[in-house]
């Protein structure tokens, strides 16, 4: 009996010390080749998703390919319509032409509304930090580069239009946040949005790697200077005559770097 | 004289002698020849006497003349012995009915009832059997106070009961279940054989659930199987035959007054259009000559069955001998659907079948080590219809199609092609799923080292498997038209099929595991010093998951892990005073390496005001026979939010997203980021207070029981919503800003006596908890503060207050816009709250309870009287609200359908003038739907009682039986939710009046016997 006793205890001492000198690690989360930022921009080929995936809320704004057809009408987006009654005369158009819209409901409501306003910030959160790291592509030439950051600098550009159009002023944002510092960043006033996109547009339009058209029809959908010529084009017939800035202004359109 | 003298000093010294005192001695133990320390032995009559002492021995001095004494101790029956002749008894007591004495499962261990100083109730295995349901976690409903539920379906093998300890304390109903532990491990604990239960322990202050730190800020629910015990093999057989009827179903329209409203539906709308229906054709469907064109459908009566067999049965075996005691058990449960059949292939009702094992195993292997080898399971097979037919049933019209016309499914253009039945005929989906679970325990008794010490260790490994196998195939449909097929100039009815009926096709096949493994080792120590009686524990923990579930956790590929280190004092001064110190140190995976471990401590005291001298010579025994005085407080924490895993590891990118480029377009997909991680995050805290009285009163014939709690939590883990979304960019993950905080309490009343030889119960339980969101991170209303969530509970109701219909032009234009529209008569007038005269979105406030209960009560009650028995449960609760929503509030809606309390709607040319209208003007259209917003007119009060169980039985023992080897029979007529009351009346109070509606909830009428070998 006394063997017995010897032995279990023993068991029950080694068990004891087995699971304490494991507490270390026990909870850890398992090192794992997660895929991180790093990871995103070791190759170019992994970086041009993240440009793919910059177009995914345009639909509306650029009347692109979608699924393969014009979805939306084209007629309708240049006038700025905000619901196409023949391209959507179902559920949205009936709300809107009935008079039963509320302010939430037409810009949150998940893409019912006529616009979702957490997408334009995700969409330029997207384009500034590819342009901040596509310099880390090992496999790339120099010019592709360029031309990525030409093109995320259109992107925030149309982004900066689509909400000035709708919106108004609305905070100007240079880098991606990640900082609980960075909240106290307050609405920007209306001529200063104005002047931020056309600086926006006159940087690429000064740009030698941003091409005028699409060299590839594969590329068919991406931005490129003729649209920076558009957008600046579009965006002046709005010059704000009422600005904040009590001594009134001039728009500039000289070639600025940033 | 002087003989005389003589003579009277020799009779005094005899009678000296005869005067004499004597000591009598003895030993005092209870049912298990346990000594009982601190028991009183007390000169009958007298108040001289004296206390057992740690070995249960007494030694009293007794003068001549005296011939009994009595022995008391709190939880047994007070004895009386003779000492006439004797100097020296042995004493053994008896539990009385109260069970002061019995052991309850506490955390990590078992107390003695008398000695528990946190806030546990116990349910007794004998109760759950009581219930004819088959999912264990509805037998506890309305047995605990303090434990508030909802069960939302009935579905076989689908049918959980919600369970809340003391309500909701955090911000998230969802993350607010209990701990539930099924012998000392982590196990859900639903499809246990109620047979096999000793008991159900509800751990709810800070005190209990401290040993479980981290997870048990929601309480505990702690399960302790039957284990053998001493003496010959007894073989025992129970059964159950029942039937099933839903309890309350949904009524709808008939097909004439279906029609007859829409079409008054439809004139609201538009005065001049062509009513839909003829007065000729409403005829039609009033005397059913035409039921194929012209129907009247009730779909429950079509595709319901009145009622549905269940049955179960369980065979036991349990044992033992001095080292060796087992139970093993056996069930079998078989519980059939109520819905009618419509394929001819494939059953498209709900089964389920499900085969439970248990065998618990205590051996002795030496004098002082004890070993546990526990094994049980289950495997189960439901198979249910891969439609939903509840959502069918809602989106079809009474007078949209016949349903089933000589066997053929028939559709009309009327309804846009609708049938609920083609949603019972695409087929099945069969789930099997396969648990075991295996603990091994070593105790060792180390007396030799120091007195009252022991070790143990304790293993158990878990695993599941599951297999879902879905069977889907095509079916046919008849359209019913009318043509005029020869020309004749006579409409004949024709039915043109659309669709085959196929056979099944090979199914789509998903398999799910599970495995987990738990280690424990402790060491314990009690020990009675004299009247000083001292416990301590020191207790480590580990346990691993794999094979996550997805839809619970996140990272599924990592196993989940927790680390807890748990330390428990107790003492007691002769049960009189005592005192409790529990602590927790437990890790969480949730948390970064600096944040991980926790310190979770709780203090909780208790002092028996009878057993005061002073107390029991003001206040008779017979009056107060027990008063105890309980005061806890902890700490507890919580590391849940939803299925967040690591909330604190970095962003990673995810794939998803892109776009479609080229001239021929090509689908490219991209990366984006997924969560930021919070490197700051940590455990929520919780902390709670409870004070608490236990009271028995005439000879503890009557006993009360009130708790009262106060819980404070803090660093609740949610999403921000404050956060500009300039900054906010990417998915928000978990902060620790939530604060939530809950109080209530519990009563609880018990009688129990006997008139004659009838034995009858009585008892009560009223559970209260209501909480308060203190912080969640909202953005606060500054100009109309009753908007706001904070401050409220959590989960109320925001909305509208409804004030009544508008009768006339004249009544609209005296009261405020609305909505910046138009009102009609029929239309919903309601409140200007802010006063700025006119109704708009800032008119809303909090109208209505949450969705889930604040009050719960139950009662009890029962007698027996030789060999019958009678026992019944009525539970309700309160402040429960119910929306309505979807078809079941927007009647005629998209070709749906209507219920039939749209009657009491207003309507222009009411007799009484509207008085009893109780929805608006009815409408085809809700392009507007100002009528139907979320308004103290459409969230509906809930609240209910139920008579939830009710059993009449017989035991037959004599010696006829007990020649051919069996001790007892006895038969049982029982039923479960036999009746309910309540304010609703168009469904079942737990239901949901929507699309969300499950299968319904159901009364069960039952016939069962139990044979003891």
């Amino acid at each position: 009996m006394k063997k017995n006793i010897v032995l279990i205890t023993v068991i029950v001492m080694t068990l004891f010390l087995g699971g304490l000198t494991s507490c270390q690690d026990f909870l850890e989360m398992p090192a794992q080749t997660s895929f991180n930022v790093d990871s995103v921009f070791s190759k170019y080929q992994n970086a041009e998703r993240l440009l793919f995936d910059l177009y995914q809320y345009q639909g509306k704004a650029l009347a692109t390919a979608r699924n393969g057809k014009l979805n939306n009408s084209a007629v309708a987006n240049i006038t700025d319509e905000a619901i196409c009654f023949t391209a959507q005369n179902g559920y949205t158009a009936n709300r809107v032409y009935a008079g039963s819209v509320t302010s939430t409901w037409f810009t949150v409501n998940g893409g019912n509304g006529e616009d979702i306003y957490d997408n334009h910030w995700k969409t330029i959160r997207k384009a500034l930090i590819l342009k901040e790291n596509i310099d880390r592509v090992p496999d790339a030439a120099t010019d592709v580069k360029e031309r990525i950051k030409a093109e995320c600098t259109a992107i925030i550009a149309l982004e900066y239009f689509e909400m000035f159009i709708r919106y108004g002023g609305v905070p100007i944002i240079r880098k991606p946040l990640n900082d609980a510092a960075d909240y106290a960043i307050v609405r920007a006033p209306l001529d200063s949005v104005y002047n931020h996109i056309i600086k926006l547009c006159d940087q690429v339009i000064a740009n030698p790697n941003f091409p005028a058209r699409v060299p590839d029809e594969k590329e068919f959908g991406r931005l490129t200077k003729a649209f920076a010529y558009g957008l600046k084009a579009k965006q002046c017939f709005m010059l704000p005559v009422h600005c904040s800035t009590p001594t009134g202004h001039t728009p500039t359109s000289e070639a600025t770097t940033t | 004289m002087k003989q005389i003298f003589l003579m009277l000093l020799l009779i005094l010294s005899f009678t000296a002698l005869y005067a004499q005192e004597k000591i009598v001695s003895g030993k005092v133990s209870d049912e298990n020849n346990d000594p009982v320390p601190g028991a009183n032995v007390v000169v009958k009559g007298t108040t001289t006497g004296t206390i057992t002492d740690g070995n249960g021995n007494f030694r009293i001095l007794i003068s001549s003349g005296i011939k009994t004494i009595t022995i008391s101790f709190i939880g047994y029956e007070t004895q009386e012995i003779n000492i006439a002749n004797k100097t020296s008894v042995d004493i053994q007591l008896v539990q009385s009915s109260i069970g002061l004495q019995e052991v309850v499962a506490v955390g990590y261990g078992t107390q003695k009832k008398a000695t528990v100083t946190g806030a546990i109730s116990t349910v007794r295995g004998a109760d759950l059997v009581k219930s004819p349901l088959p999912n264990l976690s509805s037998a506890v409903v309305g047995r605990v106070p303090g434990l508030l539920s909802v069960q939302r379906s009935g579905q076989p093998g689908n049918d959980e009961t919600t369970l809340r300890i003391r309500g909701i304390g955090t911000l998230d109903n969802g993350n607010a279940g209990p701990l539930v532990l099924v012998d000392g491990v982590e196990r859900p604990f639903s499809q246990i054989e109620p047979n096999d239960i000793e008991s159900i322990s509800v751990l709810k202050d800070a005190s209990s659930t401290a040993v479980y730190g981290i997870r048990g800020a929601n309480g505990v629910i702690i399960i302790t199987t039957i284990k053998g015990k001493e003496g010959p093999a007894k073989v025992s057989y129970n059964g159950n035959f029942s039937l099933q009827v839903p309890t309350r179903l949904p009524k709808f329209l008939d097909g004439y007054d279906f029609s007859r409203l829409q079409v008054e539906a439809q004139l609201n709308d538009n005065p001049i259009a062509t009513p839909m229906f003829t007065a000729a054709e409403l005829d039609i469907f009033k005397d059913g000559s035409d039921r194929l064109f012209y129907p009247s459908t009730d779909w429950f009566d079509l595709m319901m069955k009145d009622y549905a067999p269940q049955n179960q049965h369980n065979v036991n075996i349990s044992g033992g001998t001095s080292v060796a005691k087992y139970y093993v058990s056996l069930s079998y449960l078989n519980q059939e659907g109520l819905w009618k059949e419509f394929n001819k292939n494939f059953s498209n009702n709900d089964h389920f079948d499900r085969y439970n094992f248990r065998s618990n195993l205590d051996l002795d292997i030496s004098k002082t080590t004890k070993a546990t080898i526990s094994v049980g399971g289950y495997s189960s097979t439901r198979s249910t219809s891969n439609g939903n037919i509840f959502v069918g049933m809602l989106e079809g019209a009474t007078n949209g199609t016949p349903g089933v016309w000589e066997g053929k499914v028939i559709t009309l253009a009327r309804a846009n092609g609708r049938n609920a039945v083609t949603n019972a005929r695409g087929g099945f989906n069969r789930y099997v799923v396969n648990s075991m679970n295996l603990n091994l325990g070593l105790n060792q008794n180390l007396d030799m080292i120091t007195k009252g010490l022991a070790a143990r260790v304790k293993a158990s490994y878990d695993s599941d498997y599951g297999q879902t196998r879905a069977f889907s195939q095509s079916s046919s449909v008849y359209a019913a038209e009318r043509i005029d097929i020869n020309g004749d100039g006579v409409l004949d009815p024709i039915l043109r099929k659309s669709g085959e009926d196929g056979v099944l096709n090979d199914p789509s096949e998903s398999f799910s595991r599970a495995k987990k493994i738990y280690m424990e080792a402790a060491i314990e120590y009690n020990r009675a010093f004299n009247d000083h009686n001292v416990g301590a524990l020191l207790l480590y923990s580990q346990k691993k998951q794999w094979y996550l579930n997805p839809s619970n956790y996140s990272y599924i590929g990592i196993p989940l892990g927790y680390q807890d280190l748990v330390t428990r004092l107790t003492y007691n001064y002769r049960q009189k005073y005592m005192l409790e110190f529990n602590m927790g140190r437990n890790g969480s995976e949730n948390f970064p390496v600096n944040n991980r471990f926790g310190w979770f401590p709780a203090i909780s005291t208790g002092w028996v005001v009878t057993s005061e001298p002073f107390v029991k010579a003001l206040i008779g025994e017979n009056i107060l026979s027990y008063m105890k005085l309980r005061a806890s407080y902890g700490v507890v924490g919580n590391d849940k939010m939803g299925s967040a895993r690591f909330m604190y590891y970095p962003a990673e990118y995810l794939s998803g997203g892109g776009a479609t480029f080229g001239e021929d377009a090509v689908n490219k997909t991209g990366y984006y980021e997924g969560k930021m991680g919070n490197p700051d995050v940590t455990w929520e805290k919780s902390n709670k207070q409870n004070y608490a009285v236990e009271l028995r009163f005439f000879e503890s014939k009557l006993s009360l029981n009130g708790d009262y709690f106060f819980e404070d939590r803090s660093n609740i883990l949610t999403a921000r919503s404050t956060t500009p979304t300039h900054v906010a960019a990417v998915l928000q993950d978990a902060y620790n800003i939530g604060k939530v905080e809950n109080k209530g309490y519990e009563l609880e009343l018990g009688w129990n006596d006997n008139i004659g030889k009838v034995k009858y119960w009585l008892k009560g339980n009223y559970s209260f908890a209501r909480n308060k969101i203190i912080f969640r991170d909202e953005a606060l209303n500054a100009a109309y503060p009753y908007l706001n969530r904070t401050g409220r509970r959590v989960g109320e109701i925001f909305g509208y207050k409804f004030l009544g219909f508008f009768n006339s032009q004249q009544e609209i234009d005296e009261w405020p816009q609305q909505f910046a529209k138009n009102q009609r008569p029929g239309d919903v007038r309601y409140a200007d709250i802010n006063g700025d005269g006119i109704v708009d979105e800032n008119d809303q406030t909090a109208i209505a309870n949450p969705t889930f209960p604040e009050i719960n009560y139950g009662f009890s009650g029962g007698f027996s009287w030789k060999g019958f028995d009678a026992s019944v449960l009525f539970q309700g609760v309160g402040n429960f609200s119910m929306p309505v929503g979807s078809e079941m509030l927007l009647p005629f809606s998209a070709y749906g359908s209507a219920m039939d309390y749209i009657q009491d709607r207003w309507y222009a040319g009411s007799p009484d003038n509207n008085v009893n209208a109780k929805i608006p003007r009815l409408t085809l259209n809700y392009a507007d739907m100002s009528n139907y917003f979320n308004s103290s007119l459409w969230i509906k009060d809930a609240s209910y009682l139920r008579l939830r169980n009710l059993e009449f039985g017989y035991k037959f023992q004599n010696t006829v039986l007990k020649r051919i080897g069996v001790s007892s029979v006895r038969l049982f007529l029982s039923g479960q939710n036999l009746f309910t009351w309540d304010k609703l009346k168009f469904l079942d109070p737990e239901s949901e009046a929507s699309r969300s509606m499950k299968y319904p909830q159901l009364k069960v009428y039952n016939v069962g016997g139990s044979i003891q070998f």
